[in-house]
């Protein structure tokens, strides 16, 4: 998993961003709720203490996305449905 | 490590199933995977006193928070329907607090005689020829494996005990409601306020509501329930309770003290929560109230009859799916019925409109209710507004 740091320098608000090629996970805004895993149809979310990670089965539905309440879960960077700039 | 019976999960269901559990002879240990039982709370934090005196569960200051006389269900254009806390349905009583209420069932727990440990993980099961035999645990970096007779999951909503063991508990869309809460305060009380638990219905909060659940006398649990299937975008339950919040001109001043996030499930009962060594309880199991999304009073009952299931069980050495049976049987007679019925009327009350919302509790605050049900609700809507009542006909 590729781990990079937007805080600054990008003109975009995002903060610590991990990247499973799937999905991508802010860190800094992610409440570890498990709202994400509980709704994952395939179980592909697994909830660690300070990182919820996402696994080879995640098929890209974006329940995840929607679910979250503080907007923590998108696309990565390039796919159609991705926020990221 | 050799237990009879592994509990995932220290929330109500798992403390009660624990609790039970021991104080009928089983050896019993309870993990939870946070560093604090209670804590963070994902709870809106209003419950009944129905359930507690039959789950020995005794009143008790340190976790109430306060007690309100009744609810009030607010609708679109602002009509009032109060009911009285008699009358009312899961989610008025007392508002806890859910940290110290958590601890105390565990506390509970640990006097029926249940070891229990903290910041221990479940990473995974053991098996052996199909049954469930124990679980793999992660504690403060050590790996152990605990066997055990049954292995019950009380992992709450984000449940991964149920489908590892292969237990359907995936859910649609239209059956999840995304939830968001800030506890505020220097709320600017009404006339009210602090004395009712309150619901608002209609399309500010498109398939649920938001609640407001007083804490003390300007302090309160301001929260939104979403069905999933109606957000579209992301970060959208934030847009519907900040413009909600903004409405409500005694939130003008109000400060936040905390933030919850969460999901529940609004879903119809599961199929099967039991398999050869294992058994799921609370929201694990979707036993979460549909109508409501409250959880605590059926996590707590039907722990409560897996507890003894299992006390049973180490009484006559019998651990079998048989026996296990004994708890689907029980939780079924207990809650089924009503989890079904309370499905069956919110997939309703998601077609109806603002309008709807502002005829039925207008006409509900009109008549006033001397005994609250859904049969009872349907009468009156049928008296006063016949249209209406063709959405619920396949309900009365």
């Amino acid at each position: 998993m590729a781990t990079s740091s937007t805080a600054s320098g990008r003109g975009h608000t995002q903060g610590i961003i991990a990247d499973s090629g799937k999905m991508v996970l802010d860190i800094s805004l992610c409440m570890h709720c498990g709202a994400c895993v509980g709704t994952c149809p395939t179980n592909s979310i697994f909830m660690h203490e300070t990182l919820n990670t996402f696994d080879d089965n995640c098929t890209q539905c974006g329940l995840c996305a929607r679910v979250c309440a503080v907007g923590a879960i998108d696309f990565p960077r390039g796919h159609r449905l991705s926020r990221q700039r | 490590m050799d237990y009879d019976v592994v509990v995932i999960g220290a929330g109500p269901a798992g403390s009660l199933t624990s609790k039970y559990a021991a104080r009928g002879g089983a050896r019993v240990l309870m993990i939870e995977k946070r560093q604090e039982i209670g804590s963070p709370v994902r709870c809106g934090e209003g419950i009944t006193h129905h359930f507690l005196e039959g789950c020995d569960i005794p009143l008790d200051r340190r976790w109430m928070a306060l007690q309100v006389s009744g609810a009030k269900i607010v609708s679109p254009d602002g009509h009032v329907f109060k009911i009285d806390e008699r009358h009312a349905g899961n989610e008025v009583g007392v508002v806890v607090e859910r940290d110290i209420f958590d601890k105390t069932l565990a506390k509970h727990a640990a006097q029926a005689g249940a070891d229990i440990w903290v910041k221990a993980t479940a990473t995974g099961l053991l098996r052996d020829d199909g049954k469930v035999t124990g679980v793999r645990v992660e504690r403060l970096g050590e790996k152990l494996d605990v066997n055990a007779k049954v292995v019950v999951g009380a992992d709450g909503y984000e449940s991964q005990v149920g489908r590892w063991a292969g237990i359907k508990t995936i859910l649609k869309s239209e059956d999840v409601t995304g939830c968001l809460q800030y506890r505020l305060t220097n709320i600017q009380p009404d006339e009210d306020f602090s004395h009712y638990c309150e619901f608002y219905l209609g399309s500010g909060a498109p398939g649920g509501y938001v609640w407001v659940f007083p804490k003390d006398e300007c302090t309160a649990n301001v929260g939104i329930g979403l069905s999933l299937d109606r957000l579209k975008d992301r970060a959208e339950l934030k847009k519907y309770l900040d413009r909600w919040i903004a409405k409500d001109p005694r939130m003008r001043k109000a400060q936040y003290l905390d933030m919850v996030t969460g999901a529940v499930s609004t879903c119809a009962p599961i199929d099967e929560t039991v398999r050869p060594g294992i058994a799921l309880v609370g929201d694990a199991a979707r036993m979460i109230d549909p109508i409501t999304g409250g959880g605590i009073a059926n996590a707590c009952r039907a722990g409560k009859v897996l507890g003894e299931t299992l006390g049973e069980a180490s009484q006559s050495g019998d651990w079998s799916l048989d026996q296990l049976m004994k708890y689907e049987k029980g939780w079924r007679a207990l809650l089924e019925e009503g989890l079904y019925r309370n499905w069956m009327a919110k997939n309703k009350l998601m077609t109806l409109t603002d309008e709807d919302f502002d005829q039925i509790i207008g006409t509900l605050a009109e008549v006033g209710l001397e005994k609250l049900s859904v049969h009872r609700i349907l009468q009156v809507i049928k008296e006063k507004h016949p249209k209406l009542v063709d959405k619920f006909v396949d309900l009365i």
